[in-house]
C-alpha cells in the first residue's frame, strides 16, 4: 500500500515524515531529477505494510516549478492509495489552498493538523470535528514534533483503509465554473489522456497550464480544440485569476465554520524580531555575524574530532604494518597505508566538518532565518542579476558545492539557475578550505593568516559578483525575475529533524569517501609507485615532468601539476598529494612546504588552487542539474581560466615585489 | 512532419543555443510574424501558429500598470489594503495567487523600507522586492 505525504513548504512535513518512519527511510533522487525523494516504510498494528512517498514542499500544482510538476505526475501516474496532506494550523487558510489542488486530482486524502502549538500561540481555536465536516475529509490533530497523536494517525489510516468512502472533500468551484468545467470534460473524455482525470484536465485548461495545454493541443483534434478554445474564452471571462479566488473564497467558508482566528493581521513578536533581523541597516551586519558565528564555531569544533579522527586511522595503518608487515609484500603493505588509508583518512577527517556544517546550516533553516537571508540578501543580489535565493545556494557552497548546487533547484526560472549554478564553484567549499589553511599555514606568519583567509573569502565573494555581472550582461533584455519569498513564523528548533538531515548529508559524503576516494587515492599511490619503486621514477612523475612547461609561467614544479591534478579527484586530496609528493605526513606537511617551495610559486598555487575547475563530483552535479554538457564545459573553461589568470598575476607581482 | 526547422535547431552551435537561452529566446516567434503564418513552427511537433500562439498565450503580454492606481510600494508600515491587481508575469502571478494575494484580499504592511516590503496576508508574512511591490496595485480598505 502506497501513501504520499504532501503539504506546503515550512510545515513540518519532514518531521511528520521522521516520525511516521523511523530511521526506516530511503533517500534518493526523483528519476532523472536532483529533487531529492524520500521513501519510509511503517507497519500498521495488523501488520499490514505502507510505503510513504515524502513529496516535495509546494504551495501549489502548477506546472511553473519541477517541485510541483513531481507532486502532480506522482500523484497522477502512481495513484497512491491515499494522500496525507500535512497543514499548518497556524497557517491555515494559505495551506488548505495546496489541499484543493490535491482534491482535484481525484485521490482520497487525510489531513494532519500539524503545529498546533503555533496556532495556540498565535490565538488561533479549531474545532477539528467541524473542520472535518465542512472540508469532507478525515483530520488529524497531531504534534509530529512531539511524537503525541502518532497514534492517532495509525488508527485513522486504519479506518480510512477500511472506510468504504473515499475522502474525496467538499471542494467545488461556484456553478457557472462548474458548468464550463463540465463542458469541457465532455469533450475531452473521448479522448485518452494517460489516465489523468478529465475534471483535473479542465481546471488546468482554465488555469491556462502550460504542460496541460501542451498536452490537450497534442491529443485532441483541431476540431475539438477550437472548440474548447471558444468554450473558455467566450463562458469564462474571469481568467485563471478567478480560479484562485474561487478556491480561497471556498477555503473561507471552511474556516468560517470550524475556526476561531483572533489577532489575524496583527503584528505579532515573530514579526517584531523581523523588524530588526530584515532592518536595512542591521540586517546584513547581523547577517554577517551569524555568519561568522557559525563559522567560527565550525572552525573551533570541527579540528579535535579531525584530530581523534586522524589518529584512528594513523593507529590503523600501524596495526596494518605490524601484523601484515610480515606476510604480505612490502608495496602491498604500503599500498594499503600509505595509499587507501592515508587517502580515506584525509576524506573521513572532513566528516566532523560537513557533520557541524549542515547541523548548523540545519538550525537556521529550521528556526525561519534562511528565509530572511534570501529576503536581506536580495537588495545586495539584486544589482548583480543574482535572485535572492541564490544567497542560500551560494551559502551552503561554503560547505560543500554539490548541494548547494542542488539547492539552485529553488530558483524560479532556467535562468535563475543557471546563473547560480555557474558562479557556485566560486565559494570555496570545506574541502578547499582544509588545503587553504594548510597552505596559508606554511606560507604565511601565523598573525597574518586570520587576515588572508579573510581576503581570500572577499576575492572569491568579487569573482562571484565580477562573474555573474558579466553573465547577466550576457543577458541583454531578460529581465530579472521579480523577487518575493514566504517569510515563515520563527519557531524553536526540532533538533531531530536537523540531525536527520545533516545525517543524510554526510552519510551521502561518507558513501563517497569509502568508495570512490579509496579507489583513487589507491589509483594514485600505484601511480606515483610503479613502475620505479619512486616518486621521481613512477608513471605520474613522468607525467608530472613531461607537463611541466604547463606550469612554468605559474611557478609550478612538477609536483605541484600532479598535486592540481590529483585535485580535481577531490580537493583535500591535494594535500594528501602534497604529502605524498614531498615525502611529508599529515603533521609536517606545513614545515616541509615551507622549505621546498619558494614564496612566489606557493601564493601562485593557492590561488589556483582555490579557484580552478570544482572537483570532478561537483563537476558530475553541475552536468546533471543543468542538464547540458555545453553549460558543464563552460563552467570548467571560465574557472580554469580564471584561475589562470589570477595566479599569473599573483605569481609575477610576487617575484617583482620581492 | 517538416523537418528542415529541427535541423535548423541541430546546427546550432553551442554558444548560439547559450546565447538563446540567456536571452530567452525560443525558436518560433509567430507574434513577431517571422514568416509563419500558417507553416508548421519548429519547435512543437507539428503544430501550426494558432494552437503555438494558443499555447503560448500564458507567456503573453502583462497587463500595462493603470497609472491613477497607487501600489504597494506607497503604504507606509501599519497600513492596511485591498490587492487590486498583479500586474506581473503570468508564471508568477500565479505563485502570488496561490500565496492568497487574491483580488479583494486585505493586506497589511508590517514594514516597508524604501519599496521592500513585509506584509501580511492572509495568515502568513510575505517578503516582497521593490520590483514585486511596485506592480501590486491597491484599493483604500
Amino acid at each position: 500500500m502506497i501513501l504520499a505525504l504532501a503539504g506546503q513548504p515550512n510545515v513540518g512535513k519532514s518531521s511528520v515524515f521522521n516520525t511516521l518512519t523511523g530511521m526506516q527511510q530511503h533517500v534518493g533522487n526523483w528519476p532523472g531529477k536532483t529533487v531529492e525523494k524520500k521513501e519510509g516504510l511503517f507497519t500498521l498494528s495488523d501488520g499490514r505494510r505502507i510505503s510513504l512517498i515524502d513529496l516535495p514542499g509546494t504551495y501549489s500544482l502548477t506546472s511553473n516549478t519541477i517541485e510541483e510538476i513531481i507532486t502532480r505526475d506522482f500523484i497522477l501516474q502512481t495513484r497512491p492509495d491515499a494522500i496525507i496532506n500535512v497543514v499548518d494550523t497556524s497557517n491555515l487558510e494559505r495551506n488548505l489552498y495546496l489541499t484543493t489542488e490535491l482534491l482535484d486530482l481525484g485521490r482520497p486524502v487525510v489531513m494532519i493538523l500539524n503545529m498546533m502549538d503555533l496556532a495556540d500561540q498565535k490565538g488561533y481555536s479549531i474545532d477539528a470535528p467541524a473542520l472535518s465536516e465542512a472540508l469532507g475529509l478525515p483530520v488529524i490533530t497531531a504534534v509530529a514534533s512531539r511524537k503525541n497523536g502518532l497514534n492517532e494517525l495509525y488508527s485513522s489510516l486504519d479506518n480510512l483503509i477500511a472506510a468504504s468512502d473515499k475522502h474525496r472533500g467538499n471542494f467545488c468551484f461556484s456553478p457557472p465554473v462548474e458548468q464550463v468545467i463540465a463542458n469541457i470534460g465532455e469533450r475531452l473524455q473521448h479522448y485518452s489522456f494517460e489516465g489523468h482525470p478529465v475534471r483535473w484536465l479542465a481546471i488546468k485548461l482554465l488555469e491556462d497550464d502550460a504542460q496541460i495545454k501542451g498536452l490537450v493541443a497534442a491529443t485532441v483534434s483541431e476540431s475539438d480544440l477550437a472548440a474548447l478554445q471558444a468554450e473558455i474564452s467566450q463562458h469564462f471571462p474571469g481568467g485563471p485569476s478567478s480560479l484562485a479566488e474561487e478556491r480561497y473564497r471556498w477555503i473561507n467558508s471552511v474556516l468560517d465554520a470550524a475556526v476561531r482566528r483572533e489577532g489575524l493581521g496583527k503584528i505579532s513578536a515573530s514579526d517584531r524580531v523581523d523588524l530588526v533581523l530584515t532592518s536595512r541597516w542591521l540586517g546584513v551586519p547581523i547577517l554577517l555575524a551569524v555568519l561568522a558565528g557559525v563559522f567560527l564555531l565550525i572552525f573551533k569544533l570541527s579540528p579535535p574530532l579531525q584530530e581523534l579522527i586522524g589518529g584512528l586511522f594513523s593507529w590503523l595503518s600501524h596495526l596494518i604494518q605490524v601484523y601484515l608487515g610480515p606476510v604480505l609484500p612490502n608495496w602491498l603493505v604500503r599500498l594499503l597505508t600509505d595509499g587507501v588509508l592515508a587517502g580515506v583518512g584525509t576524506a573521513m577527517s572532513f566528516v566532523p566538518l560537513i557533520l557541524i556544517t549542515f547541523t548548523l546550516f540545519g538550525l537556521l533553516e529550521d528556526v525561519g532565518y534562511f528565509a530572511r537571508a534570501a529576503f536581506v540578501m536580495d537588495r545586495w543580489l539584486g544589482p548583480l542579476g543574482l535572485p535572492g535565493k541564490a544567497f542560500i545556494s551560494l551559502l551552503m557552497g561554503y560547505g560543500c558545492n554539490v548541494p548547494a548546487i542542488m539547492a539552485a533547484r529553488t530558483a524560479e526560472n532556467e535562468r535563475d539557475r543557471l546563473l547560480t549554478i555557474l558562479v557556485t564553484p566560486l565559494t570555496i567549499c570545506s574541502a578547499r578550505q582544509v588545503v587553504a589553511v594548510a597552505l596559508i599555514g606554511a606560507f604565511f606568519r601565523p598573525k597574518f593568516a586570520p587576515w588572508v583567509m579573510l581576503g581570500l573569502y572577499l576575492v572569491g565573494f568579487a569573482l562571484i559578483c565580477l562573474v555573474s555581472f558579466v553573465l547577466k550582461n550576457m543577458v541583454l533584455k531578460a529581465e530579472r525575475n521579480p523577487f518575493f519569498i514566504e517569510l515563515p513564523m520563527y519557531r524553536l528548533p526540532n533538533l531531530t529533524n536537523i540531525i536527520t538531515y545533516a545525517w543524510h548529508k554526510t552519510r551521502g559524503y561518507l558513501q563517497r569517501a569509502a568508495t570512490y576516494i579509496a579507489a583513487v587515492s589507491a589509483l594514485l599511490w600505484v601511480l606515483s609507485y610503479f613502475p620505479g619503486g619512486s616518486i621521481d621514477h613512477s608513471i605520474i612523475g613522468t607525467i608530472g615532468h613531461w607537463i611541466e612547461p604547463v606550469g612554468r609561467p605559474f611557478g609550478f614544479d612538477w609536483r605541484l601539476l600532479v598535486a592540481l591534478l590529483s585535485g580535481f579527484a577531490a580537493k583535500e586530496t591535494t594535500l594528501a598529494t602534497l604529502g605524498v609528493l614531498y615525502h611529508a605526513n599529515e603533521s609536517s606537511i606545513g614545515a616541509v612546504l615551507t622549505s621546498s617551495i619558494p614564496f612566489a610559486s606557493g601564493l601562485s598555487f593557492f590561488v589556483f588552487s582555490m579557484f580552478y575547475i570544482p572537483c570532478l563530483v561537483t563537476v558530475l552535479t553541475i552536468r546533471q542539474e543543468s542538464g547540458s554538457r555545453k553549460w558543464t564545459a563552460f563552467a570548467l573553461a571560465y574557472t580554469l581560466l580564471l584561475a589562470a589568470l589570477l595566479s599569473l598575476i599573483v605569481y609575477h607581482l610576487a617575484l617583482a615585489l620581492s | 512532419m517538416k523537418n528542415v526547422p529541427n535541423h535548423q535547431a541541430q546546427t546550432k552551435t553551442w554558444y548560439r543555443k547559450l546565447l538563446d537561452l540567456l536571452l530567452q529566446k525560443g525558436c518560433c516567434s509567430c507574434s513577431e510574424g517571422e514568416g509563419c503564418a500558417n507553416q508548421d513552427c519548429s519547435c512543437t511537433n507539428g503544430n501550426t501558429c494558432a494552437i503555438r500562439e494558443w499555447l503560448e498565450k500564458s507567456d503573453g503580454a502583462i497587463t500595462p500598470p493603470d497609472p491613477g492606481q497607487p501600489t504597494l510600494t506607497a503604504l507606509p508600515a501599519g497600513e492596511r489594503a485591498h490587492v487590486n491587481q498583479l500586474l506581473l508575469p503570468p508564471a508568477q502571478k500565479k505563485r502570488l495567487l496561490s500565496l492568497g494575494l487574491t483580488s479583494g484580499t486585505e493586506v497589511t504592511v508590517v514594514n516597508n523600507e524604501n519599496g521592500r516590503l513585509i506584509i501580511a496576508v492572509r495568515d502568513s508574512r510575505l517578503g516582497l522586492s521593490p520590483d514585486v511591490a511596485s506592480k501590486i496595485t491597491y484599493r483604500v480598505a
